[in-house]
């Protein structure tokens, strides 16, 4: 009776947190692209304006569609989203060597923006008909199956920052599919491994000194642990073949692929992130700038329409992947854990919808949906402070860009839709 | 309408996972925190030194490109210093004055060097780019330069900027074998800008320009500037080191341009074709020239220059681009008729002496086809060197039906015909060698079988279609009997202070497995084709015995047929062969022959190699009393010897078969 009187709730302070940072984007794209007096950049803020315009009457509409009709059609977005892909494969355009768009009555419409959404749908149908358990590797099979068909498709563009996009929301999805956390650290282990005995090598081929034999210290402690956890857990035979063997394959491959096929120059470009310095010409170029730009900001910022580096276009892409320099040159420490902060509000909001939804459907959808935007605005800011690889993911709400912001709105309008919506069906 | 499935009863599990998963979160997104502390808070002034002060711009430092020489050292491509004029825009302090004082400049013949209409449109455009220099004059005079650079107070925002530009001393001559550049194509920018390449960056687009772009071009040099806010310069960035250009190292090459001047003028200059001359002992390209031809300076010139010529260049319909010297293939004709009588003395099937059952009447019948011979008188009965000295067919039909396709082939493979040669080069074409098994594979679609009578099709060279390139090296290897070497334009790589860097070792494509009474008979048989009465002597030198086949082509594009002449010399031990083809020009001895005549007659007397060759023939005091270098204007078509091939003139080319059904195919050579 509690879940039927709050069921009609409409959930404000999400709708709030997305709009308040929808009308900073703005904001920020204009700051980004004033500068310009000719070329393809001037009055991009207009669009975004109308964009935003657009990504509005998306919230409204999937707010008012029953989820009963959005579970029905879930498989049927899946594969529009799919077969828009490969039309953009066959006949796209190309942008800068990865981006492909295909035109659609006069707009340019990324596929892979929305085959984020259609996965999302179609794996929450799936798993909520059919949840997955490690014991029974066979429910596997349909849901990794859903993943690697946008996977392979995009990951052939070549886009791999949306092909990651792809796994890491299966994610939680899976876990709320009746895995524990256990299940979900064996499912994470061969990606550690990676992590683990990639490192040595990167900082080796960073510093130059080698670490002999203690390269092998990370990796060799983490497997330790991963069979120890596996003898105490007592997970049948098949379970023990697949984790050990999945960590040791990962290992070596990383091993023998970084040391005897990639080449010099990939490398640099898989290190800049860690050390732009090396190569402050080529990759290292962006991050250096971007991290000049929001160190140079300071406590409060140099003030709206006042960022140099800005100013002087020293920061390529500013207006997309790189706007959160634009905020924390202009705005400071103080702006950017303001924007953080209606980040995980939102991101909080929607993986609160679960407590009072006994609708699986539903729930996939809000977590999935929440996994989808936290990763993006991780990996993006992450990315302009210099922790990680440019990815070349944008930042929700803030980044330019009229399929990625439609694709934002659907996301708002399901989470929105959870908390209005008949829970029963 | 609930389901059980799909329905989560278990509040508490909920609410447990979703925290687990709000948790991570939040771990996760703690990072972004912590970093923006270190990045401005800790790290501020640093930072907020680099960007408010000064800021950072990348220089990319472009090193010359590398030079192309003969083997003389003669300059074929080089960088001369050319300057614009530029316009920094947020110097401009009134632009309607700098522009009233530009027109004002008049260059040396005392024309006006700007307009004001065209300025005005060019400084509005400049004006979005504030910080950076747009061009307003490409490539202008020094003395422009001068009157400019003196009146720097009357223009405020007017730079001159020198860069380097291509220059091509000897234009036309040696377009086809040094080629040209241009922008990068935008398809091929995805893969170059991995290496180095920036937008806009010009690349050899043909011939060695294009196949050593690597060698020539070097590695850019980078810089970090410090600028400061309103773009101005201030220096490198210190704490960066920075990246010196390596410079592109110079191309010496086997090419000798004078004697390709040689060949150059001794070509009909109306006519379409080319001439190769090459060094059979180790595969050096000494001449390649391609006629019509271009004149690769107009790629580097001033953009406006540019586009007009190459508009015209590129519709051309002669195919002046084209370098036909390996990528013209043309039916090889008498030439190749060498090569079969090769064939046959290979396999004993004649001698020098040995006359064949049918004398030459005109004409030979085979079953119901009759295949005629260029005179129609007939010849008689033959020798085998005879009949390569008058070109008879009738001969060279019964020898094909003797030894067959597959034999002479083989022969032809052994000297690398229907293959390409691997020259260093970009286009090369490979030809094609005809025979049962190719010419049935070639026109399976029209359902066109092999006879045997397209044998003696193929013994006169009327069924093939060779590179000009080929031919040399096929009468060079018959002359030095024992290896074809692979043919190479570049001969050495030094760096811009002349240290040699690599050095092109003579590489043998093949090694010739032939009996010393083949080699013995063939090299009399070319001699004889040169002597007096043959039907090469046009291409004789005094002093020297030079070896030669003339070939008069049918083709189906026009009455006139190819005019071809295949020579090395001297014959026992040649120093030098050489093909020459002239497009629709009639007999190859009336048109080819003196072609090549003037060439060997420079390059015995004139050049360094051929003069001691030269000595070692004609020892002191036995000098021919007039100069051996009289370069006698080519003739017209018609002449007396070989003049264009006369009888049964089948449109039987294999240059063009399609057209042509086989089955008419009869051959007519001189």
């Amino acid at each position: 009776m509690d879940d039927l009187r709050r069921k009609r709730h409409f959930d404000f302070p999400l709708l709030l947190a997305a709009l308040a940072l929808w009308v900073f984007g703005i904001f920020l794209v204009y700051s980004a692209t004033y500068i310009h007096e000719s070329g393809p950049l001037v009055g991009i803020y207009k669009q975004q304006i109308l964009w935003v315009a657009m990504a509005l009457l998306i919230v409204t509409l999937i707010i008012s569609i029953p989820a009963r009709i959005i579970f029905k059609g879930a498989y049927i977005f899946y594969a529009v989203s799919l077969i828009l892909l490969v039309v953009a494969i066959a006949s796209g355009v190309t942008a800068k060597g990865a981006e492909r768009w295909i035109l659609i009555g006069g707009f340019k419409i990324q596929p892979s923006e929305f085959a984020k959404v259609g996965l999302l749908l179609a794996l929450a149908k799936h798993l909520s008909e059919r949840p997955v358990s490690l014991y029974k590797p066979s429910t596997f099979i349909v849901p990794v199956l859903l993943i690697l068909v946008p996977f392979g498709l995009v990951l052939k563009q070549p886009d791999l920052g949306t092909a990651i996009v792809f796994c890491v929301m299966a994610l939680p999805m899976f876990y709320w599919s009746n895995l524990t956390l256990l299940d979900v650290f064996y499912i994470v282990s061969p990606l550690i491994s990676l992590l683990l005995s990639a490192i040595p090598l990167l900082l080796t081929f960073n510093t130059g000194s080698s670490w002999g034999v203690f390269e092998a210290v990370p990796w060799g402690a983490f497997f330790v642990v991963v069979i120890a956890l596996l003898y105490f857990t007592r997970v049948p035979i098949f379970i023990w073949i697949g984790v050990v063997g999945a960590n040791i394959a990962t290992a070596t491959i990383t091993t023998v692929v970084w040391g005897s096929m990639l080449k010099d120059y990939q490398k640099m470009r898989i290190t800049s992130f860690m050390n732009p310095q090396a190569d402050p010409f080529g990759s290292g170029y962006q991050v250096i700038q971007s991290k000049v730009a929001i160190g140079s900001g300071h406590v409060f910022g140099k003030g709206y329409l006042q960022g140099t580096q800005t100013r002087l276009s020293f920061l390529p892409e500013q207006h997309t992947d790189f706007i959160f320099s634009v905020l924390g040159e202009q705005f400071g420490i103080v702006g950017c854990s303001l924007v953080i902060l209606l980040f995980l509000v939102l991101i909080i909001r929607g993986l609160m919808i679960t407590h009072n939804c006994r609708n699986r459907f539903i729930n996939l959808v809000a977590i999935g949906s929440s996994a989808i935007l936290a990763f993006h605005i991780f990996v993006n800011i992450a990315m302009t402070l210099g922790m990680t690889p440019v990815t070349g993911l944008p930042l929700p709400f803030l980044s330019y860009g009229g399929s990625f912001t439609m694709t934002v709105a659907i996301l708002v309008g399901l989470l929105l839709n959870a908390r209005v919506t008949d829970h029963d069906f | 309408m609930a389901t059980g499935r799909r329905i989560q009863d278990e509040p508490h599990e909920r609410r447990a996972k979703s925290l687990i998963v709000i948790v991570v979160c939040c771990l996760a997104f703690s990072v972004l925190p912590a970093n923006l502390y270190r990045l401005q808070v800790k790290n501020a002034a640093e930072n907020i030194r680099l960007s408010n002060e000064n800021s950072m711009r990348e220089q990319i430092v472009l090193p010359p490109r590398g030079r192309i020489l003969d083997r003389n050292g003669n300059e074929l491509a080089r960088n001369r210093p050319a300057y614009s004029i530029c316009v920094l825009p947020y110097r401009l302090r009134n632009s309607q004055d700098v522009i009233q004082s530009l027109c004002k400049i008049r260059d040396a013949s005392g024309a006006v060097v700007f307009d004001s209409a065209t300025l005005a449109q060019q400084f509005r455009k400049a004006n979005s780019r504030k910080f950076d220099l747009s061009r307003i004059k490409e490539d202008v005079s020094i003395d422009v330069v001068s009157i400019v650079e003196e009146r720097y107070m009357e223009l405020p925002g007017i730079v001159v900027e020198t860069e380097s530009r291509r220059e091509y001393p000897y234009g036309a001559s040696a377009f086809h074998v040094v080629g040209y550049m241009g922008e990068i194509p935008e398809k091929e920018f995805d893969t170059l800008r991995n290496q180095d390449y920036y937008w806009g960056d010009l690349m050899g687009r043909s011939g060695l320009e294009r196949s050593y772009e690597s060698v020539m071009r070097g590695k850019c040099g980078r810089e970090y500037l410090e600028v400061n806010a309103y773009g101005k310069s201030l220096g490198a960035v210190e704490s960066i080191q920075k990246i010196d250009p390596v410079y592109g190292n110079d191309l010496y090459l086997s090419l000798d341009i004078n004697l390709q001047m040689a060949a150059e003028q001794a070509f009909p200059d109306s006519l379409k074709g080319a001439v190769v001359a090459l060094d059979p002992r180790n595969g050096d390209v000494l001449v390649m020239f391609s006629n019509p031809s271009v004149d690769p300076n107009i790629f580097s010139a001033a953009m406006s220059v540019k586009s007009k010529t190459w508009a015209a260049v590129a519709s051309d319909r002669n195919l002046p681009l084209n370098n036909r010297a390996i990528a013209g293939v043309y039916p090889p004709g008498s030439t190749f008729k060498v090569l079969s009588g090769l064939a046959g003395l290979e396999a004993g099937s004649i001698n020098k002496d040995s006359r064949l059952p049918s004398a030459c009447g005109g004409s030979f019948k085979f079953g119901s086809r009759i295949a005629k011979c260029h005179k129609q008188t007939g010849h008689g009965s033959l020798s085998y060197i005879s009949a390569i000295q008058y070109s008879c067919n009738v001969y060279f039909y019964q020898l094909g039906l003797r030894i067959g396709d597959t034999r002479i082939n083989r022969y032809a493979q052994m000297f690398g015909l229907g293959d390409i040669t691997g020259i260093d080069l970009p286009g090369e074409k490979a030809g094609y060698l005809s025979g049962e098994k190719a010419y049935n594979e070639r026109f399976a679609s029209r359902n066109w079988r092999w006879t045997q009578g397209l044998v003696m099709d193929l013994a006169i060279g009327q069924q093939q279609v060779l590179t000009p390139l080929q031919l040399a090296l096929m009468v060079g290897g018959m002359g030095n009997g024992k290896n074809v070497y692979q043919p190479h334009l570049l001969n050495e790589e030094r760096n811009r202070d002349g240290i040699l860097v690599s050095q092109k070792r003579p590489h043998v494509k093949s090694r010739l497995e032939l009996n010393q009474y083949t080699l013995d008979v063939t090299r009399d048989a070319l001699a004889a084709v040169v002597r007096p009465g043959g039907t090469g002597s046009r291409a004789a030198v005094p002093g020297i015995a030079v070896g030669g086949k003339t070939g008069s082509a049918q083709n189906p594009h026009s009455d006139l047929s190819h005019a071809l002449f295949i020579a090395c010399a001297p014959v026992d031990d040649p120093v030098i062969a050489v093909a020459v083809v002239v497009e629709n020009a009639g007999g190859g001895g009336a048109v080819a022959a003196p072609v090549a005549g003037a060439l060997l007659k420079y390059f015995f007397s004139e050049t360094k190699e051929g003069k001691i060759v030269y000595q070692k023939y004609n020892p002191e005091g036995q000098k021919p009393k007039r100069p051996l270098v009289a370069l006698a204007p080519a003739p017209a078509a018609a002449a007396t010897d070989g003049g264009p091939a006369g009888g049964g003139a089948d449109e039987a080319a294999p240059a063009d078969i399609g057209t042509s059904p086989p089955a008419q195919q009869g051959g007519a050579n001189e």
